[in-house]
Formats: C-alpha cells, sequence, structure tokens
C-alpha cells in the first residue's frame, strides 16, 4: 500500500507541476502584475540563453554526423582493435509490425538490403502481432522476398492478450526477442557477440548503420554497458505531408540531435541497438509499459548501478512522418503520436519506485536522473504554451489593462528584440533541415521548396498545439490515472 | 574533431550562456523596471516614462524647453521622477503646452487632441442670412436645422444641399432669442423665456417632391419663464419647465394643459426620459432643506401606482 501511495505520487508529481506553472503565470498577471513581468523577463531571458546554447549544440551535433557518416566504417570496423573480431559479430534486426501497410515493411527490408555490411551475419526478425490477422501472411510475403539475401529471417506472431501485458510494442519485441534467444541457442550463437537493433517497420538504416555499430560496438569496452542510439530523420515520405507535420518531425530530429551532445543525459529513442546479451540479462522490454524505447534504457541504468549510457552513433535511420488521411486527420495523428512519446513521463515514477531502495547508486546520481526526467517533460509540457499563448496575453493585458507600469512597456520591447534575435535559429533550422532532404520526386513539383522554406513560420502554432498540449495531456491522463494505450502510428507513403 | 573536442566546446558554450543569463537578466530586469545610472547623483536612479499621443500624429516635443528627436505617437523612457512640461507643436496647429509628473516605474500618459489654427481652413458657406442653427438626427444621418430670414431650411452637414422645410413668421428678434431645441421622432420643438414652438418635420419623400413647406405653431405661451421643454408619451405631450410650474401640454390640442407640478426654487431643473416616462426633478422638498434629486414615474401613476 506504501508503495502504491508512493508511485501514485510520484505519477501526479510531473503534471501537478506543470499545471501549477502555467496557473502560477495566470495567477500572478492577476494578482502581482509587476512580479508576473519580472518572472517572465527571467523566464524568457533563460529560454532566449537555452535556445541560444542549444543552437551551438545541434551545429556540433549536425557537424558530427556529417563529417563521420559516410566514413569508411566497415574497413574501420575490420581494422579496430578489440578483444573481440569483427567475423564474430553478429546482428539481429528485429522490426515489430502492427497494422502497417506491407508496402512500407518491404520498403524498409529493401533499404536493409542495401547496407554496406555483410548480409551473412544479419538475422531479420518480423515480428508481428496475432491482434493483426494479416500479420503472418504479409510478413511471410515480405520474408520471401529477402530470403536468401540474409543469414536468416525469423517471423514471429505475438499472441494476443497474455496476462500482465498491455498491447504495446514492448510486449511483441520482448516476445520476439525471447525466440531469437532460442533461436541463437539452437544455433551455438554466443549472445556475448549479438547486437540487437530493434526497429519501428517504417525504420531504414543507413547504409553505413551497422557498420558504424560494429565499430563501436567492438571499440567499447563497455560495450554490454552502453546503448547505440542513431539519429532519426523523418525523410522517407517528407515531399507527401502537410507542412505543419514536417516541422514537428523535423523538429524531433533536431532534438535527439542537440540530446545527442548531451552525452551523460542521452537516452534511448525509438529505432536503437544494444547487446543483445545486456537485453536478456535486463529481461526485455518492459510488457506493460508504452515507453519501450527509453524504459530499456532505465532499466539498464538500474541494472548496472549507473554505469550504463547511450552512444549516438555518427549514422542515422530514416522512417517515416506519422499522415494521416487529410490535413484533419494528420492533426490528429501527430499530436496521438505526440502524446505517446510525452507518455514516457511515466519513466519518473518508474524510475523514482526502483531508485528509492537502491543503495548502490549515488544520491547525487538519483537526484541528477530524476531531474533530468522531470526537468525535460515539464519543459515540454509548458515552454510552447508560455511562449505562444501567455507571453502574447501578457503583453495584451499588459497593454490594455496596466499601461501604466513601465515594466509592462517594456516589456513589448524585450519581448520583440529577444524574438528578433532568435532569427538567427529559425535560419540556423532552416539552412540545417535542407541537409536532411532526399531527393526530390520528379513527380513533385518544385514549389514544395517554397513550402520547405516557409514551414518554419508555424512553429508557434506547433510547438503549442503539437508540443506542449500533447504533453500536457499525458501528464494530466496520468495524474487521474486515465491510461493511455498504445498508439500504432499510422505510417505509410500517402 | 573527436567526441572529446566536442565536450570541449559544449562546456565553453554552457559557461558561455550562462554567464550571459546571469549578468544580462538582471540588467534587463532592472532596465524594464525603469533603473537607469544617474550621471549626477552617480546612483541608480527609478526612473519613468511618458507616452505621449496627438491626433493628428506626428507633434514635435519639448520638455522642459528641450526638444526631442522624435514625433507623437511615441513613449519616451529614462525620465526621471519629477513635473515637467511637455510643449507639442505641430505645423498649422496650436501648440500644446501641458504639464506632466513623472513617477518611478510608471508611464505618465498623455493623450491630446489639437487644434488647428483657423486662418487656413477652408470655409464652407451656406447662401443664407442664418440667425439660428441646430444639429439634429434625421432620417439615420445629421443635418443643420438653420433658422433664416426666408425661413427654417434643413441643410447637409457638408452644405450641399438646402431644402426649406418650414415658413418661418419670426422676426429676427425672436429668432435670436431662441434658446434651446428639441428633435422628436416627426416633431421639433424650439423656444425662448416666453414661447414654446413646433414643427412638425417633413417626410424625406416630401422634400424631394418640393411640397408646400410646413408652418411651425405656437404650442405655448409661457406665464413666467420657460427654461425647458422635453417631448413625453411618445410625442403626444410636451413637458414644459415653465418658472416654477411643470405643465404638460397636449401636441394636438395645445389648449389642453395641465400643471402638474410646482417647484419650490428658480434654480430647480427638471430632466425627463422618454424612453421610461420618468421625470426626474432637481427640487428643494421643503423650503428650509437643501437640493434634492428626485424622480416620478408618470407610468406608474397612470397605471395607478402611487408613490407619494
Amino acid at each position: 500500500m506504501e508503495k502504491e501511495r508512493i508511485k501514485r505520487i510520484l505519477e501526479i508529481i510531473p503534471g501537478t507541476l506543470s499545471w501549477s506553472i502555467i496557473f502560477g503565470f495566470l495567477g500572478l498577471l492577476v494578482f502581482k502584475p509587476l512580479v508576473s513581468a519580472i518572472v517572465l523577463i527571467v523566464y524568457l531571458m533563460f529560454w532566449t540563453c537555452r535556445l541560444l546554447y542549444m543552437s551551438t549544440l545541434l551545429v556540433m551535433a549536425h557537424h558530427r554526423m556529417m563529417t563521420k557518416k559516410n566514413m569508411v566504417w566497415l574497413s574501420l570496423c575490420k581494422g579496430v582493435a578489440s578483444d573481440k573480431k569483427f567475423e564474430d559479430i553478429v546482428h539481429v534486426v528485429l522490426y515489430t509490425v502492427y497494422k502497417e501497410p506491407g508496402e512500407l515493411i518491404e520498403e524498409s527490408l529493401a533499404s536493409l538490403g542495401k547496407i554496406n555490411y555483410p548480409k551473412d551475419k544479419v538475422i531479420v526478425v518480423l515480428a508481428g502481432e496475432e491482434r493483426d490477422p494479416y500479420s503472418r501472411s504479409k510478413l511471410e510475403k515480405a520474408g520471401e522476398k529477402i530470403k536468401g539475401t540474409f543469414r536468416d529471417v525469423i517471423i514471429t506472431t505475438h499472441p494476443k492478450d497474455i496476462e500482465g501485458e498491455i498491447p504495446c510494442k514492448g510486449a511483441n519485441a520482448t516476445f520476439s526477442a525471447k525466440q531469437v534467444k532460442i533461436y541463437l541457442e539452437g544455433k551455438n550463437c554466443d549472445t556475448d557477440n549479438v547486437v540487437l537493433s530493434c526497429f519501428d517497420a517504417d525504420t531504414c538504416p543507413d547504409k553505413n548503420y551497422f557498420a558504424c555499430l560494429t565499430y563501436h560496438f567492438l571499440n567499447n569496452p563497455k560495450r554490454h554497458q552502453t546503448s547505440f542510439q542513431p539519429l532519426p530523420i523523418y525523410s522517407n515520405n517528407i515531399y507527401r505531408v502537410p507542412a505543419f507535420a514536417r516541422v514537428i518531425e523535423m523538429g524531433s530530429t533536431f532534438w535527439q540531435l542537440i540530446e545527442s551532445m548531451r552525452y551523460e543525459k542521452f537516452v534511448t529513442f525509438s529505432s536503437h541497438s544494444m547487446s543483445f546479451k545486456t537485453l536478456v540479462e535486463v529481461d526485455y522490454w518492459p510488457v506493460d509499459l508504452v515507453s519501450d524505447d527509453s524504459l530499456i534504457f532505465w532499466k539498464c541504468f538500474l541494472k548496472y548501478n549507473g554505469e550504463y549510457k547511450t552512444y549516438s552513433l555518427e549514422v542515422p535511420v530514416y522512417m517515416d512522418i506519422a499522415v494521416g488521411k487529410n490535413i484533419f486527420h494528420t492533426v490528429a495523428v501527430q499530436y496521438k503520436q505526440k502524446r505517446r512519446w510525452a507518455w514516457g513521463v511515466e519513466t519518473f515514477a518508474f524510475m523514482g519506485m526502483r531508485l528509492l531502495g537502491n543503495k548502490d547508486i549515488s544520491f547525487g546520481v538519483k537526484f541528477r536522473k530524476m531531474f533530468q526526467i522531470l526537468d525535460s517533460h515539464i519543459n515540454w509540457a509548458t515552454w510552447g504554451i508560455i511562449i505562444s499563448f501567455i507571453t502574447p496575453l501578457f503583453l495584451f493585458w499588459g497593454r490594455n489593462a496596466r499601461e501604466d507600469l513601465l515594466v509592462f512597456c517594456n516589456l513589448s520591447y524585450i519581448n520583440g528584440t529577444i524574438f528578433n534575435s532568435l532569427t538567427f535559429t529559425l535560419i540556423l533550422c532552416i539552412i540545417i533541415s535542407r541537409e536532411f532532404l532526399p531527393p526530390k520526386p520528379k513527380e513533385v513539383s518544385r514549389l514544395v521548396y517554397f513550402s520547405i522554406a516557409l514551414q518554419w513560420l508555424c512553429i508557434p502554432f506547433v510547438s503549442a498545439t503539437l508540443g506542449s498540449f500533447p504533453a500536457l495531456d499525458a501528464q494530466t491522463r496520468l495524474m487521474f490515472k486515465k491510461k493511455l494505450g498504445f498508439y500504432p502510428t499510422p505510417k505509410g507513403k500517402q | 574533431m573527436q567526441d572529446k573536442d566536442y565536450l570541449v566546446f559544449r562546456h565553453i558554450f554552457f559557461w558561455l550562456f550562462f554567464v550571459i543569463f546571469v549578468i544580462f537578466t538582471p540588467l534587463i530586469t532592472f532596465y524594464s523596471l525603469g533603473y537607469k545610472l544617474d550621471s549626477k547623483t552617480k546612483r541608480f536612479e527609478r526612473t519613468g516614462a511618458i507616452s505621449i499621443q496627438t491626433e493628428p500624429r506626428g507633434a514635435e516635443i519639448s520638455i522642459n524647453g528641450k526638444k526631442r528627436d522624435c514625433l507623437t505617437p511615441t513613449i519616451l523612457k529614462e525620465i526621471m521622477p519629477g513635473k515637467y512640461t511637455v510643449l507639442l507643436g505641430k505645423k498649422d496647429f496650436y501648440s500644446y503646452a501641458i504639464p506632466v509628473v513623472v513617477k518611478s516605474s510608471f508611464v505618465s500618459e498623455i493623450d491630446v487632441t489639437m487644434i488647428p489654427k483657423m486662418k487656413k481652413i477652408a470655409r464652407l458657406k451656406l447662401d443664407r442670412n442664418v440667425y439660428k442653427f441646430f444639429s439634429v438626427k434625421y432620417m439615420f444621418g445629421k443635418k443643420i436645422l438653420a433658422f433664416t430670414d426666408e425661413g427654417i431650411y434643413l441643410v447637409d452637414e457638408d452644405f450641399t444641399g438646402a431644402k426649406k422645410i418650414a415658413d418661418l413668421y419670426l422676426d429676427r428678434t425672436q429668432i435670436n432669442t431662441i434658446s434651446g431645441l428639441k428633435e422628436g421622432r416627426t416633431k421639433i420643438v424650439f423656444w425662448n423665456t416666453s414661447n414654446v414652438w413646433m414643427l412638425e418635420l417633413p417626410k424625406i419623400q416630401d422634400i424631394f417632391q418640393d411640397k408646400a413647406p410646413a408652418k411651425v405653431e405656437l404650442v405655448y405661451t409661457g406665464e413666467e419663464c420657460v427654461k425647458d421643454v422635453f417631448f413625453g408619451f411618445k410625442e403626444k405631450y410636451l413637458i414644459v419647465q415653465d418658472g416654477l410650474n411643470i405643465v404638460v401640454i397636449d401636441t394636438k390640442n395645445q389648449n389642453v394643459v395641465f400643471q402638474i407640478m410646482e417647484l419650490r426654487s428658480v434654480n430647480s431643473s427638471i430632466f425627463y426620459d422618454s424612453e421610461s416616462d420618468t421625470i426626474y426633478v432637481k427640487d428643494k422638498i421643503s423650503p428650509s432643506e437643501t437640493f434634492s434629486l428626485y424622480r416620478v414615474d408618470l407610468i406608474k401613476l397612470i397605471h395607478g401606482e402611487r408613490t407619494d
């Protein structure tokens, strides 16, 4: 009972803090306008400095990726000085599939077939769901097309309604990984030499991905205490989606770029790779929680008492932008996807419960990690709302209701100056996003480039509605114990 | 570059922006509150600001005799607290000097409408001998009702059209004594201290068809001194303050006159609210008392609800 109570408190804290910040601003505006103006100035200055700092991280991460992406990784990993041999390394590429169209999976597998790496060292696992009646047939059809290309193709079907599980990607991946373990044991394959890559159905790895991954796996003495995270670039269908969807997904890419520079805070997200041996030791992904991608990192972190890191690979993977049947459906799809990502706030309670009784991790590390989780989710839920709605409200209210206060008069000027100074950040986003554009299909008009340049003007709208609101929604649901469930994002070319 | 090189740069930029935040945030906060280093006292003083708006825009500004580089509308910041005289000037407009008190961290507002110099104003002219004129609402617009030597004219505001609506048998002296005019929906009443006249407003088609002008009717001759006149009961009656008496006159039958109230002082006054048919009276309740304000709801009286 006590544990349940502590868990509930931890689940309530993020949402409470987020709402308190929002209502705190509004309350101060009404009851203490002078104080509210000062708080807003400090907040704006904080975010300006933070955004400028993150811009430098973005530039560095971009430089790192662009200078190293096309290195001769295969030669490097063959020549790396390591206690392991390149020839012994086996890759398991696990695709989790649920209701994605067969064409999408086949395209991802076709992309996998183009990797610059010995394919006889790659085992492809297609993990389907019994809940999808067409799963087996489409996976078999997809598997048939790549038969003989890789070492082996394994198709698994995750049974539905297993007790203790919720319908989620983690449960499917765990079931499939357990099948893989049986397979590997049957083939006398040492799991110490196996690297597992857990991909979404639409993930297309860069041709150098596995060579880069192998190099770092071999080169890292703490290979079993490291996850390997590629940069996700949402560009597979970039020319065929609405501008706001491009902006939000490009923003996700930029965020991953920025986070990749903060080595000590970097956690796994979406498609990632890790040691199969470690995966088994931590009992695979959680089967009853939605945020499997980040939680696997935290499980490993706890397993190794804080001595677990995520390494940012220099090569990306390419994925689809979530899109609906029309523009309104796309807004709904994007919102739900972001809300599912924001459900990662459940990590706070997850870690809190496990860190409480852990005597092997220092208090400093515990505090830093808990603060890191809380800080990222609260900022996610509040900053877009404060910048896009509360700040203009301040300016409007100050101009009309408290025009006699000098601070509100100056606030307009300060706000304008700050936003002008952030134009540099906008230009940076435009320049860097150009680097991630794939070649334009012939059937797409050249006018799309204007749309791509102008799309960044919808940041004020997008940051709040498809940034902060979904996060606030997720935190509020967690506060009131309304389970989210797993939302399989519709993917596919429009 | 190796990952450790990126880490070095990251630390440099982190501390750089941290220092920028730590230094500039208080500076900007103090600036926004109005703090400024006073060169004379060498101390930080909290300044105020003056917001100046003029109609029309573009007026030159001088404060205590010192001209400023900007024009209105503008906000002058970093003004030390105290009293100032702001002089606003614009070509072809009268200069406007206004005192203003500036307080710390507050914005003092100046919002003035500048008066144009009349010498260079283009004048519009109505070719009549006009003795009296009033602005009236007519047919959802405004018109000028001009009492001329040739009769009463209804004139457009820009003098583009002038239509005679009534003959006026009053001489010039009488016209000049007209002290008030009120308009109803279909009638106009005007008066001097002795008499009350009424005129039926023409319909718009009658004006265009140049029908014969209407006649001004003398509806009441005052016994003491007519001070004010109101339309009442949907223009069926006129309520007249005639000296100490309040009389009600039937507009269709001017012989029907009722004295409904007697005031106690020559300085008393009345107001008739035609929407609610209520008389508001400023009068003394008894001779020894000071003035008070009271109301008489005529509709309630008509329907039998007496409040006296």
